[in-house]
């Protein structure tokens, strides 16, 4: 069906380097006229670096993009833009303090006389636009104020305001309704129609059979083949998604016999109705696509969020965890996935890093004992083979392993009975994640109990005695790990139900 | 600092360089000393507070009245004009932590607020009062120097003990680095807060009693443009206006330099005494400036070596 229409986009050989990972190796790309394309592939396949060197947000390493036949470079946003190449981010790119029509002719607001912005003309067609889409919002109503599902309906429309022959659309039903998906799938339908051609980003693989005519698989920014969908069924997708060596490392189970925590029927924002239980000294990995509400569901075990409902019990005991205080006195830690921002304070050195959740807990009584301290530091400096000048060093200026290691020992020197650690191999090199897996490992083998948020495949394989896979803010299975394959999880992480959909 | 009293004492002399000046010194410092101790403590956890001059003045005011008006015995009369600057601290915090107004805004708010609600109550001015509370902030106690002198300098010795050796005020210095990891480390910000704008108006009070009580007498204008002088001197003395830097001892360094500044500025005949807020607001600009440079690196190289030796 695909090979009648004319190529509207060829890519060729395209690579980009990272510092530290080979995002995009030698990939090849096509988009015919009128086609959906989708482009599939778990976290880090490159998904999002490709369509970034489309959008022209990202140089390319090496390779040739041709735009009908000529030969573009795409430098910057409005060099695509030029070529025809429109794009819808993942995340959020709206001004949250404009009103929704302000943000809807960001890009060219119409003129009219004497080249004055017409606001008439610009609320004319932002009705027309958002009634396309069937979005039904107040054209001057506050960015901010509207839901995230409303705001990527409005970013949609945005996209289409432009004049463009190609639109990226990077997973644009992450955030929004069935209706609203629905709703979308009509305008692509149209669009397509009108001799538009869209390249479509998602992880719902049901979509992918719903809406695209051939589908591109990129596994670890390698390119594994381009199908029509036609001719593969979603089971088959998601097997070329996945295949990977497990990690060399092998994993002790230390776990014993009574409960450490218990979740019940757990909600809040970004997740409802969660429940599970955690043994002492068992390894419970969460893992699911982004956005699928893990580290908010963390966040809210731990106090830093609020719960809308459902209990919490720490060793059989119900406990009322309302702040972070609460939760570390009921014997839970919590390492953030976003070391910089929410966890380490960059201008301090090693020392007081460690201090920080300690200072209460470390010494009985009112005074702060620098000795202690000094002694803390210099314990997980060892324990921990941490890389530093000294214990007064500035974290800033470690590198990324060393910060995390920081991080997790500053949280093993607490003791906590539970310690929830999010992503911690995020932006670490090779070496530290070892150490890191070890440590971790060894952590439960002393009685404590490690909830690991991952999106890394590898890890949540290798590592650990159960895995939870949620999906959209819910459990989709509590699967053992070793009974648990990758097809598995993807298929369960996309929303796919096993044995569901597919047989 | 040195080479400012070398400085200034080749230019003036004995006219700079004698026992009386330098007691005029340390007296007229007391009450910007006693501020710079509090703004240093606030911008170690990473605000500040516009209203001190107003507190002190309604230290001053509240104390004068007390005993004036409603005939308290001169301690009673201190005490009770602590707990309203206390209560006046207490209102910032509460702006600042509960209600979640900009620390700029609230306190330039409660700083108009406060130094009407001082003139209403207490009057323009209040002389006349008591000699054994004037005798307090005058009378000689050791080595020359009054009261006001030793209390501040106890105080100051206090509150380095305090940030070197309390957990509390450790944890100021968390807040002010990292406000959202300190509060995913265990540390109540909010608290910390609330206490730092509660002591910071109790140290402004508590100078405005000892002002009132040298003066012996109480004016309504009296800390107009402290907040200016207070937060240049902590600047200087090494604190970020992005908190969690800083040491008390070097916020009575830098107070004391501005101090210094003035008291040379004062002896020179021939500049106006207008030209203080100006040289004020310029020492307060550049200090600020040159922490920005020093963050971005300009001088990264300079100031990244004593970094790594502290």
């Amino acid at each position: 069906m695909s090979d009648d229409l004319p190529t509207v986009l060829t890519a060729r050989g395209i690579s980009k380097e990272f510092p530290g990972v080979r995002a995009l190796d030698r990939v090849d790309f096509d988009l015919n006229k009128g086609e959906v394309h989708a482009l599939v592939g778990e976290n880090g396949a490159g998904k999002s670096t490709l369509m970034q060197i489309l959008a022209g947000i990202c140089g390319r390493d090496e390779g040739r993009v041709s735009v009908d036949g000529v030969e573009c470079e795409l430098g910057s946003k409005r060099a695509a833009e030029n070529a025809g190449i429109s794009i819808v981010f993942q995340e959020s790119s709206l001004l949250q303090n404009l009103t929704v029509c302000e943000n809807l002719f960001s890009g060219e607001p119409p003129r009219g006389k004497m080249g004055l912005i017409s606001w008439k003309s610009m609320l004319s067609d932002g009705t027309a636009l958002l009634k396309e889409l069937n979005v039904d919002v107040d054209l001057n109503a506050i960015t901010g104020s509207l839901s995230t599902t409303t705001q990527k309906m409005i970013e949609i429309a945005r996209a289409l305001s432009g004049d463009f022959k190609i639109l990226i659309l990077d997973e644009p039903t992450a955030a929004i309704t069935v209706e609203e998906t629905e709703q979308l799938f009509a305008v692509i339908r149209k669009l397509k129609a009108d001799g538009k051609s869209i390249i479509y980003i998602s992880h719902r693989i049901k979509e992918i059979k719903e809406i695209a005519d051939r589908v591109t698989i990129l596994k670890d920014g390698i390119l594994v083949d381009t199908h029509d969908v036609a001719d593969v069924t979603e089971r088959e997708i998601c097997e070329l998604m996945v295949g990977r060596e497990l990690l060399d490392f092998n994993y002790v189970s230390q776990v014993r016999e009574n409960i450490a925590l218990e979740v019940v029927r757990l909600s809040g924002s970004g997740f409802s109705d969660i429940s599970f239980k955690l043994r002492q000294g068992e390894f419970f990995t969460i893992t699911g696509l982004a956005g699928a509400g893990r580290t908010e569901l963390a966040l809210s075990i731990f106090g830093a969020l609020a719960i809308d409902g459902g209990t919490i019990s720490i060793d059989g005991r119900a406990r009322r965890i309302r702040s972070p205080w609460d939760a570390m006195n009921a014997g839970i830690g919590y390492v953030t996935e976003d070391r910089k921002k929410l966890g380490l304070f960059m201008e301090m050195g090693v020392a007081a890093n460690m201090e920080s959740n300690n200072i209460d807990s470390l010494t009985p009584g009112p005074f702060s004992v620098k000795k202690s301290i000094e002694m803390m530091a210099s314990a997980n400096v060892d324990d921990f083979n941490i890389r530093c000048s000294g214990i007064d060093q500035k974290v800033k200026t470690l590198s990324g392993g060393n910060q995390q290691k920081v991080c997790l020992s500053r949280w093993t020197s607490y003791k906590p009975r539970i310690l929830i650690v999010d992503e911690p191999t995020l932006g670490v090199d090779v070496g530290s994640k070892e150490e890191i897996y070890s440590i971790l490992n060894r952590l439960t083998s002393d009685g404590i109990s490690i909830v690991m948020i991952s999106s890394d495949m590898i890890e949540t394989l290798s590592m650990g005695d159960r895995i939870m896979v949620m999906s959209a803010g819910r459990v989709m299975r509590i699967m053992d790990r070793e009974k648990a394959s990758e097809e598995d999880i993807v298929s369960l992480a996309s929303g796919l139900k096993l044995n569901g959909v597919e047989a | 600092m040195t080479m400012m009293l070398l400085g200034a004492t080749l230019i003036f002399g004995r006219q700079f360089a004698n026992a009386s000046n330098f007691k005029a010194l340390l007296i007229s410092f007391v009450s910007i000393g006693f501020v710079s101790v509090g703004m240093m403590s606030l911008l170690i956890s990473g605000v500040f507070d516009l209203s001190v001059g107003s507190v002190f003045g309604v230290g001053m005011t509240m104390v004068a009245y007390f005993i004036a008006d409603l005939h308290f015995s001169w301690p009673l009369a201190a005490v009770a004009a602590l707990g309203v600057c206390a209560l006046c601290g207490a209102a910032n915090g509460f702006l600042v932590t509960k209600m979640k107004i900009n620390p700029l805004i609230a306190t330039l708010g409660t700083m108009g607020i406060l130094r009407g609600a001082a003139i209403i109550i207490g009057g323009v001015g209040k002389a006349g009062l008591p000699e054994s509370f004037t005798e307090l902030g005058s009378k000689p106690l050791l080595l020359g120097l009054a009261a006001p002198v030793w209390l501040f300098l106890v105080t100051a010795c206090l509150f380095m003990f305090m940030f070197r050796h309390l957990k509390f005020f450790r944890k100021f210095y968390f807040v002010g680095g990292n406000a959202e990891a300190a509060r995913l480390c265990g540390i109540n910000g909010e608290r910390i807060l609330f206490s730092g704008f509660v002591i910071m108006s109790l140290l402004a009070g508590f100078a405005g009693i000892l002002y009132c009580a040298r003066l012996g007498a109480s004016t309504g204008q009296a800390g107009e443009g402290m907040e200016l002088r207070a937060i240049a001197g902590v600047v200087i003395g090494g604190a970020s206006i992005k908190g969690g830097k800083g040491t008390i001892l070097g916020g009575v360094l830098g107070a004391l330099f501005m101090a210094l500044v003035f008291n040379i500025i004062g002896m020179s005949q021939r500049i106006s005494a207008y030209w203080q807020p100006v040289i004020n607001g310029t020492i307060l600009i550049l200090a600020v400036y040159t922490d920005v440079i020093a963050e971005q690196g300009y001088f990264g190289k300079i100031f990244g070596k004593n970094d790594k030796q502290s």
